[in-house]
């Protein structure tokens, strides 16, 4: 045990070890949340450009000029069903690029409406809006309009 | 530090100069993400997309005859508009010379660019009039008081429809730049077709161009 005892020549450099630790995990941490920040704002970013394409798609369904309404706000079940087996009329009339949608009908009058498009791949948005259904003529009822959207590479 | 004689002071001193180094480099670089990054001028950029694609899109959703006059606030940028994008270029960055933003525009319009495109919807109907007009009594065609017959629908809407395309590949080619210091005008302007018992159909055109003065 005599090495225990002998005091030549000891130089420690690292007394301060345990500080140098508790400061660089302070550091790690730091740029840990510095990251996450930015990354959050950039989904956030995409999440609202998203959101801004379903908003402008279902006004666009809803308004007068639509292939879908008599009226704005006022859907026709004819011209819906009309519509999903002529697909290409609606994608004719409201197509923002490097996005695709779908929408369907939920109501708790009708059962039976079909949905428009196909199902959604990747990270999507919904938007729903409030529209009168035109089942025929005299008959009016409510329901909701639910449009999909997500990104698409053509 | 236990230094009992001078034996192991080189290495001590080593180290301690690498620490030195390690903590200034750390630091340095914490301060140059919090004081010297460009994340504002690149939000300002990307804002400014974001708002001229938005203004172009709500133009669209109008459903009656409508224009407006969109002013940009950025006046360093270089701002470039094609059917499909709008792109602000800001060269005052720290870290990066130049920043980018872009924008998708949800809806394709038509931008006068001086070779194709209208400046505004009367250019619009004076075009319409020089390839549609029969006797050539009115100089415009296809506003509510000159509307078209129903029938010449289909061939209107192709021509409309490939005049779109025209723009699109040329401005695809080449953007439109767009000086900041002048506003932009954004137009939604209608056709009018008349229909056998008198009622008005109608289609919409989106109109972009730049303001001359």
């Amino acid at each position: 045990m005599k090495f225990i005892g002998d005091r030549k020549g000891v130089a420690e450099e690292f007394t301060s070890l345990p500080a140098l630790i508790i400061v660089m995990i302070g550091f790690a941490l730091f740029f840990a949340m510095f990251a996450n920040v930015y990354m959050a704002h950039n989904e956030k970013l995409k999440t609202a450009e998203l959101a801004e394409a379903a908003h402008y798609i279902a006004l666009k369904l809803t308004n007068a000029e639509s292939p879908l309404t008599d009226a704005p706000l006022l859907i026709n079940k004819e011209k819906w069903e009309y519509m999903v087996k002529h697909e290409e009329n609606i994608r004719k009339y409201c197509k923002p690029s490097s996005y695709n949608y779908s929408i369907k009908i939920s109501s708790p009058f009708v059962s039976d409406f079909k949905m428009i498009g196909e199902k959604a791949k990747g990270d999507r948005m919904s938007v729903s809006m409030k529209v009168a259904i035109k089942l025929a003529e005299g008959d009016v009822k409510y329901g909701k309009l639910i449009v999909t959207v997500w990104r698409e590479n053509e | 530090m236990l230094r009992l004689n001078n034996d192991g002071i080189i290495s001590w001193l080593l180290s301690q100069l690498a620490l030195l180094l390690a903590a200034a480099i750390l630091i340095a670089s914490i301060a140059s993400i919090t004081f010297y990054n460009d994340w504002q001028k690149e939000a300002e950029a990307k804002r400014l997309a974001l708002n001229l694609a938005s203004e172009i899109a709500s133009m669209d959703l109008k459903t009656y005859p409508n224009s407006t006059l969109y002013w940009i606030d950025l006046k360093k940028a270089s701002i470039y508009l094609s059917t499909e994008y709008v792109r602000v270029i800001r060269y005052d960055g720290n870290i990066h010379k130049k920043l980018f933003a872009t924008a998708t525009l949800l809806v394709k319009p038509s931008i006068y660019n001086g070779s194709v495109g209208w400046r505004n919807g009367d250019d619009l109907y004076s075009s319409l009039c020089q390839k549609f007009c029969k006797n050539g009594d009115s100089s415009k065609m296809g506003d509510a008081e000159n509307p078209f017959s129903y029938d010449e629908k289909p061939e209107v809407e192709n021509y409309i429809a490939s005049e779109l395309n025209r723009i699109s590949k040329e401005l695809a080619i080449r953007p439109l730049r767009i000086d900041p210091n002048r506003p932009l005008y954004i137009e939604k302007a209608y056709i009018y077709f008349k229909k056998d018992d008198g009622t008005l159909d109608r289609i919409g055109v989106l109109i972009v161009s730049q303001v001359k003065t």
